[in-house]
């Protein structure tokens, strides 16, 4: 019950207050949500280590595929969104400068925009790139 | 004259019938304000129609509501400016009583919470309580809130938690902590500090985009978290503005 309430409310707020700071706060949380996901997929993968050497080289192969290298890239852009917003709100509320909240969202938009993009030219031919299963240093 | 259409949030708990939009045409003038609309609604279409309102200049605070995709005052709002169908819904996270009246009760108990009355530190002087200009300077913004509820209205996290403060009362809480004659600061942080207070907030910006006063809850809110962060933290000085 709890969990359709915050789901409705959330549509309601979005539909009602279509302002940056509702959709930055919206994907900030979703986005926050998707790095909690990740993490647990994260220690899945480290944590065959400790069944050895063998174990951790063969889950950490299962992962390199054009599949997960694809996801990684969803991956980077997550964490550069939540990370980047973070930090604005962090230096908005640290400098006392929310009245500048127009130039602040502007700003976000211009530093994910170049983290993407260079992370975007590093990682988008390692999707095309052929699968060598190099025990995990690929 | 020019006949607009508007799309208005009906409610009656009497009649039985579920929350709906009722459309009227209405014969706006020229520099007529969304409130005469509104009225001209009650006199010549449905004398049944409710809303609140009262000084008609933006002082009182009673007339804000939800107009066409943001929260205002609608005796502040021109009929011209507005995009038909100009569609007027009530405050949100309020419970609605009839039409666009909501119950202001859990909005005004927040208010109450965090002391919104002078508590003087030191004996009372012979006279009036002095504060230099410049001190006055510091609450300049704050005093002009008119408590009118459309931050409350636009902040997702008040849905979230009705028990949140809210951006009104925080305000007023900076209000009085910046006050150079109130003498309960720390009382006043230790409230706000709370559960329920600024930490809560998650700095969306909306009571600061819609506030009728260009006021900035927001800003005030991040004023107030600084304050208590350095209280504890003394070291904090130094990366902090308070
Ligand atoms: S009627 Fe008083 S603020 Fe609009």
């Amino acid at each position: 019950m709890r969990i359709r309430y915050v789901f409705k409310g959330t549509k309601e707020e979005l539909k009602l207050n279509p302002n940056v700071g509702t959709f930055s706060w919206f994907l900030h949380r979703i986005t926050g949500l998707l790095l909690l996901f990740y993490l647990f997929t994260h220690m899945w993968v480290l944590g065959s280590a400790n069944k050895g050497a063998e174990a951790f080289n063969q889950r950490l192969s299962a992962v390199q595929t054009p599949l997960f290298h694809f996801l990684e890239i969803g991956l980077i852009l997550v964490i550069f969104y939540h990370m980047v917003n973070g930090l604005s709100i962090t230096l908005m509320d640290f400098a006392n400068i929310s009245s500048k909240h127009k130039s602040l969202v502007v700003a976000v938009v211009l530093v994910f925009a170049v983290l993407a993009i260079v992370s975007l030219s590093v990682m988008l031919p390692r999707i095309f790139a052929p699968h060598v299963p190099t025990g995990g240093l690929a | 004259m020019r006949t607009m259409t508007f799309k208005v949030f009906r409610y009656d708990p009497d009649d039985g019938r579920d929350p709906h939009f009722q459309t009227f045409a209405v014969e706006t003038v020229k520099g007529m304000t969304l409130l005469e609309a509104l009225y001209w609604i009650m006199e010549n279409k449905d004398p049944s129609f409710a809303f609140r309102s009262s000084c008609r200049e933006a002082n009182c605070g009673s007339c804000a509501m939800h107009i066409n995709g943001s929260y205002g005052l609608a005796c502040r709002t021109q009929v011209e400016n507005l995009k038909p169908p100009i569609t007027i819904r009530p405050l949100a996270h309020l419970q609605v009583l009839k039409d666009l009246v909501v119950d202001m009760k859990p909005f005004f108990d927040n208010f109450k919470a965090i002391k919104p009355y002078l508590i003087p530190g030191e004996d009372p002087p012979e006279k009036e309580y002095y504060q230099s200009v410049e001190d006055r300077k510091k609450i300049d913004h704050h005093v002009d809130c008119i408590m009118c509820g459309s931050c409350y209205g636009s902040c997702p996290v008040a849905y979230g938690d009705p028990k949140y403060l809210g951006p009104h009362a925080l305000l007023k809480a900076l209000r009085f902590v910046d006050d150079s004659r109130d003498g309960a600061a720390d009382e006043r942080l230790a409230m706000v500090a709370s559960e329920f207070g600024v930490f809560r907030c998650h700095t969306i910006f909306n009571c600061q985009l819609v506030c009728p006063k260009d006021l900035n809850p927001t800003g005030a809110i991040s004023k107030l978290k600084n304050k208590i962060v350095v209280k504890k933290f003394p070291f904090m000085k130094i990366f902090v503005k308070t």
